[in-house]
């Protein structure tokens, strides 16, 4: 036998003192952990065996036996296999109902209010009982809750609140430590949420403006508040969340985070009444991230391969800067220079009839070069007159044709002069070969008129109109590659093709033989 | 049949919980879970059995929270409409506090005592400023809450279904928590732990 240190003496007096007291677990840890360090001693042995006596006869006779029942869903007796006993709430798997296993016994949380589980399918790829490391920690996602919310949303661009409809999913995560993460995914990614205690604490505000929840925090613009209800339940809770409980809330961000305080509202629908304050603060959390928390090998991999062809056509997007600069260069060049005449006629209409007359010949040059042959007609008001020019070959042959039915009205209405007309007609056309052209004129008149009927062939026309549709393409793709996480290479392709085409345009125009 | 040992309601074969007071225990062989209840009477006739959470804390062993060591002396359980939470009495030579535990948050709360007139607990409303020992005090809970159970050793009894009902609030960046037991009202000023600042000692 050893001599107990007097420190192991004091340590068996605090003991038996509890012993007495009835704290009988406590004791018998102790003494076991004593035990570990001094072996056996005469005294320590006698606590241990009174400590047994005690439990034994506690065990046999003095504590009511305890009620078993097997854990079954109250609706479609399904057995329920809850992984936590701090389980306070669990879905059904097979029939999705609420059952509160707080008490003694399952208990349906309300009948028939959970809304076909079909529709409430997650949007992404997480599931319940899947594992996942967050900051170096693990945690298992144990419950959904699909909110329904009603949001007012701040517009940038307006500077309004718009006011929307959304639906978002938020999974419980809980630690091995027990600590809890939310996560709430949407249709626009993920956040992942944690509680937290701030120095300026309020309830969610419900006319936006600005707000902080710190001391040290310039105040920032509410981007979102709104109230939101559960319509959908599946997991595991330790507490007792029902289908149509509502929150209200606001999010503002500050420094890449955002930070969101809730609000329960308890009492009747109407009520804003608030039960409970939360605060949160949240982290964006990208696809890939969430994919990588749960080891989700054929995400990680479509992720890592869509990133790296967005990275690819990002890489692209000077492609489309250069493209606009060069469009833009040629959309002024076009606006600046104007055309030159390098042929005209005129004829009076009482000289042409269907046969018309042939004008000419003059001399076209420029190979490739866009000319516009233009056709007017000058007739008097309330009158009208099918004009025609077409332009010949050499051997007088057609090679393209302008033609309008015209007119002009005029008259008087409440005694102001008004005045309306067609009068002019014109085409672009190529060059295809350098040579002499003829001009023929000719008309129809419903009544005999007088006036003039002459056409103009114009040199150095620049397609301005495609110079700024394709300026604007090509602009427009160019900042929203660079913005985007998931340019439509559709796009991409049609805006380069817009370039492409105007550069062709350009070279055609300016080509000479 | 010993006293740990009950049948499954399901096949009938025997189901031995590990721990006296588990609340849950799955058979071995058709895979049904049970769920047990207590008749809350303990060794004394005054506590609630406590089904067993997972937790790092254990009453009787040593702990280190912000390198301040001190001995786990007992373990309250609250249970109230929306869930529970754990308190653990913690003491060292010099001071007595304790521990909150909740959804694996943890709050470290001293008593203080009440200085000026508070609200009646139904004059006080969520979302509202009180004041309290002049602190401007933001409500974020009201409940009641009822003890669910009791473990190890404890500054005064408390039986099961003693009635507790409390307000929360924020002061500062700290919680903020006032009790109301048998109509007296109790102030503590809680400041958040981080898990990784709570450290199980080992050894005497």
């Amino acid at each position: 036998m050893t001599d107990l240190s007097p420190e192991v003496l004091k340590q068996l007096d605090e003991l038996e003192y509890h012993l007495e007291q009835g704290d009988l677990p406590f004791v018998r840890r102790q003494c076991e952990r004593v035990k570990a360090i001094v072996g056996d001693h005469p005294r320590l042995n006698a606590l241990i065996r009174e400590v047994a006596e005690r439990e034994q006869l506690l065990s046999v006779g003095a504590s009511p036996p305890p009620e078993v029942h097997a854990l079954r869903c109250p609706r479609c007796h399904i057995s329920l296999h809850p992984k936590s006993p701090d389980t306070a709430l669990i879905s059904c798997p097979s029939c999705s109902s609420p059952v509160d296993i707080s008490g003694s016994k399952a208990v349906l949380v309300e009948e028939g209010i959970q809304v076909k589980r079909a529709r409430h399918e997650p949007l992404g790829p997480l599931r319940l009982g899947m594992v996942g490391r967050f900051g170096g920690k693990i945690f298992e996602v144990c419950g959904r809750i699909r909110y329904a919310s009603v949001i007012r949303e701040w517009d940038e661009e307006d500077h309004l609140y718009t006011i929307d409809t959304w639906s978002y999913d938020e999974w419980i995560l809980v630690g091995e430590g027990k600590e809890y993460l939310f996560i709430e995914e949407d249709e626009e990614g993920y956040f992942g949420y944690e509680k937290i205690v701030p120095n300026l604490p309020k309830a969610p505000p419900q006319s936006g403006g600005y707000i902080s929840l710190f001391r040290e925090h310039p105040e920032q613009r509410i981007e979102e508040m709104g109230t939101a209800r559960i319509v959908h339940i599946e997991g595991e809770f330790s507490w007792l969340p029902r289908s149509g409980d509502r929150v209200r809330y606001a999010e503002y961000s500050f420094n890449s985070k955002r930070y969101c305080i809730e609000a329960g509202l308890s009492g009747e629908e109407d009520s804003e009444e608030i039960g409970e304050v939360e605060f949160f603060e949240g982290t964006p959390l990208s696809l890939l991230e969430v994919a990588t928390a749960f080891s989700l090998k054929d995400i990680i991999a479509e992720e890592d391969s869509r990133l790296e062809r967005v990275g690819e056509l990002k890489g692209w997007s000077w492609l489309f800067f250069l493209s606009s600069l060069f469009l833009l260069l040629l959309l002024t060049s076009s606006l600046a220079s104007s055309p030159s005449v390098v042929a005209q006629g005129s004829q009076r209409l009482e000289n042409l009839g269907p046969a018309g007359v042939i004008l000419g010949p003059f001399e076209l040059t420029r190979k490739g070069e866009i000319y516009k042959m233009k056709l007017s007609v000058h007739i008097p008001d309330n009158s009208g007159a099918y004009g025609q020019v077409e332009l010949l070959g050499e051997d007088k042959a057609p090679l393209a044709t302008v033609e309008g039915d015209f007119w002009r009205e005029s008259g008087y209405e409440d005694g102001e002069h008004w005045s309306e007309s067609e009068t002019d007609a014109s085409l672009l056309f190529k060059l295809e070969e350098p040579g002499r052209y003829y001009a023929r004129l000719s008309s129809e008149l419903e009544r005999p008129i007088s006036g003039n009927l002459t056409y103009e062939v114009f040199r150095g026309e620049r397609l301005s109109r495609y110079y700024l549709l394709g300026l604007i393409l090509t602009l427009l793709y160019g900042i929203s590659i660079r913005r985007s996480s998931s340019p439509n290479p559709v796009y991409i392709i049609a805006a380069l093709a817009a370039g492409i085409a105007a550069i062709v345009l350009f070279i055609q125009e300016h080509s000479e033989d | 049949m010993n006293a740990m040992q009950f049948k499954c309601e399901s096949c009938g074969a025997l189901l031995s919980p590990s721990h006296r007071f588990s609340k849950l225990v799955s058979c071995q062989y058709c895979g049904s879970t049970s769920i047990i209840s207590y008749s809350g009477s303990d060794p004394n006739g005054q506590r609630a059995a406590l089904v067993e959470l997972p937790s790092i804390l254990q009453v009787g062993s040593d702990v280190k929270i912000q390198n301040i060591l001190y001995g786990v002396l007992g373990q309250v359980r609250f249970k109230y409409e929306d869930g529970h939470w754990d308190e653990w009495l913690l003491s060292n030579e010099s001071t007595r506090m304790w521990l909150q535990e909740d959804d694996g948050l943890f709050t470290l709360f001293k008593k203080e005592a009440i200085r000026s007139a508070l609200p009646s607990f139904e004059e006080v409303k969520v979302g509202s400023i009180i004041t309290v020992n002049d602190r401007q005090v933001f409500i974020t809970e009201k409940e009641r809450a009822v003890v669910a159970g009791s473990f190890g050793q404890l500054t005064e009894a408390l039986s099961p279904g003693e009635r507790c009902d409390f307000f929360d609030g924020n002061w500062d960046g700290r919680t903020v928590s006032i009790e109301r037991w048998r109509d007296e009202l109790y102030l503590s000023l809680g400041s958040d732990v981080n898990r990784k600042d709570i450290v199980i000692a080992t050894g005497l």
